[in-house]
């Protein structure tokens, strides 16, 4: 498998009531930080509870490291971290109470990289779980996840329920542990966080994968619109006769789409007599919801 | 084994364990005192004005003119059932459904512990929780029976009762872990690890309680329990006692094996 650290091939898994995944193919590099888009329903959990161990395949497999995870589920786990994408704890229990319980049962301690993520995460560790808010609980799972260190991340929408200032010290964490080496799986809903953090993405749809890409080749990808306007309604009526992709909006203003054209709407403008120009920025989360919305079948 | 899984199990399920201990010790007290036998002739008249046939239904019937068989009439004819099946229905159950079906099972396996060595965690500890009750009600009964009235306690076939009974939860214990492991919903848990002792229990009370439902007893795990023959036919007692090991082992054999294999959508 040469340098890939975690290996969905060709995974299929059918729920009773018909959903699931369908032949799910994707590789993480080691040291890369991979995310794991879809809708809710699409059939990311159901991913990750494979690569989990979990589940048992319909058929195709899960490797992590270059083991099968349904197998060797123990002797991957001493090197990873995972959030549930529904966090459940042992509610009895208070923050600190569970995370000594988590290191006892990995039989790793290391109390120094504990404190340093309680403080970060501003964790409140000496209330009950039961009385947490949903933050909290997401915040203590986060701390859960990292404080042994692990090389292998597996997050299941890590950042939901948190303040945006939380969010940005978990992107800010997660870009220190990209520096460090870790090899991370990351689902999301948040654009931003997938754009600032991940290299790559695979987006899921229905149990499929519809595109596996990096994240550069997406945003070469996002459509420009510019707002023109024109002098005349003749200058509108001749752009119309372009094959250019637009949208009139009155008589003297034009919506133009531009992929990687610029030249030829370059070239038609020039031959009209334009009054004014706005870019309307369209972010890569259009791209995603452009993708979220196609249709696979 | 996981020392720290043993622990947290210990922490959730220590209250409602000692609350039913304590109650069922309370129990051993107030019959202890109530053994007199210059009362007993009373008490028969007292149990006189039930219908026969709940009397009968409870085991009340057997209470005899012993101690030994007066306690164990009381004791373990019909109360067994109630506060010991509370604790081993509800520690079962939370030790594998409840954790599964919120999801909090997932933190467990996503540390280095193989499924093998949490499901032996949990089944040690329903072995562990219930050798323990039993063994205090063991010295607890022994102790107040030795202090109310010294000498008077056949000690051999009270400790041959204790373990009858004791292997009888291992039974109901094992029925309960099944379940425990094999739903993937808490309520089917609840449903079968409880339903199904309550209706062995209702099928023997029937049995007893009348000679037309004797066929009851065909239905129900519970007829394998029958305390007044402690003593009397100890020989018949331990063929018993080896058949519901034999079946207590299959019931948690079964669970561990499902436990390897099963999805968890968790």
């Amino acid at each position: 498998m040469g340098d890939m650290m975690i290996d969905v091939l060709n995974l299929t898994k059918i729920y009773q009531s018909g959903k699931g995944v369908f032949d799910v193919t994707f590789s993480v590099q080691k040291g890369e930080v991979f995310g794991f888009l879809g809708p809710n329903g699409a059939g990311k959990t159901t991913t990750i509870r494979q690569l989990l161990g979990f589940t048992n395949s319909d058929s195709g497999e899960c490797r992590i490291d270059d083991m099968d995870t349904r197998k060797a589920a123990a002797v991957i786990a001493r090197e990873l971290g995972y959030i549930p994408g529904e966090i459940a704890f042992f509610e009895h229990m208070t923050g600190t109470q569970f995370l000594t319980f988590m290191a006892q049962l990995r039989g790793i301690d290391t109390p120094k990289r504990r404190e340093e993520m309680i403080e970060r995460f501003e964790l409140e560790t000496h209330m009950k779980i039961r009385k947490m808010s949903k933050g909290m609980k997401q915040k203590l799972a986060l701390v859960a996840a990292m404080m042994h260190d692990p090389s292998i991340l597996i997050l299941d929408e890590p950042t939901s329920g948190l303040d945006p200032l939380m969010q940005k010290r978990f992107i800010d964490l997660i870009c220190e542990e990209k520096r460090r080496g870790k090899t991370i799986l990351m689902s999301s809903h948040q654009f931003e966080e997938v754009e600032r953090t991940c290299e790559r993405v695979a987006i899921i749809k229905d149990g499929r994968i519809v595109t596996v890409a990096s994240i550069s080749h997406l945003q070469e990808q996002v459509r420009k619109t510019f707002r023109v306007g024109f002098a005349s309604e003749e200058d509108v009526r001749e752009m119309q006769k372009t094959k250019l992709d637009l949208k009139v909006i009155d008589d003297h203003t034009c919506l133009i789409y531009i992929q990687d054209n610029y030249t030829d709407v370059l070239q038609a403008l020039a031959k009209r007599q334009v009054t004014s120009m706005k870019s309307l920025d369209e972010s890569l989360e259009e791209v995603f919801i452009g993708f979220y919305g196609k249709e696979t079948h | 084994m996981s020392w720290a899984l043993f622990k947290a199990n210990i922490r959730n399920n220590g209250l409602i364990w000692s609350i039913m201990t304590c109650v069922f010790i309370m129990y051993f007290a107030i019959i202890l005192a109530m053994y007199d036998p210059e009362y007993l002739e009373l008490m028969d008249q007292l149990l006189a004005l039930f219908p026969e046939a709940l009397i009968k239904a409870m085991n009340f019937d057997q209470l005899g003119t012993t101690l030994f068989s007066f306690m164990s009439g009381y004791l373990y004819g019909f109360l067994v059932f109630l506060f010991p099946m509370v604790v081993s229905v509800v520690v079962n159950h939370r030790l594998i459904a409840t954790q599964v079906d919120s999801g909090s099972m997932a933190f467990l396996l996503s540390t280095p512990n193989s499924r093998t060595k949490i499901i032996v965690t949990q089944m040690v500890f329903s072995f562990v929780s219930n050798i323990l009750m039993f063994a205090i009600y063991t010295g607890i009964g022994l102790f107040f029976a030795e202090v109310l009235y010294p000498q008077e306690m056949a000690v051999g076939p009270f400790l041959l009762l204790n373990v009858y009974a004791m292997v009888l939860y291992l039974v109901i214990g094992g029925i309960g872990f099944f379940f425990s492991v094999v739903a993937n919903d808490k309520s089917v848990s609840l449903g079968f690890g409880l339903g199904i002792p309550v209706a062995f229990l209702i099928f023997q009370m029937l049995s007893s309680a009348d000679d037309d439902l004797s066929f009851f007893r065909y239905l129900t795990l519970f007829t394998l329990f029958d305390p007044s023959r402690v003593g009397v036919d100890n020989l018949a007692i331990w063929v018993r006692i080896l058949i519901m090991i034999g079946v207590a082992s299959i019931l948690y054999m079964g669970a561990i094996m499902v436990f390897r294999k099963k999805n968890l959508y968790i």
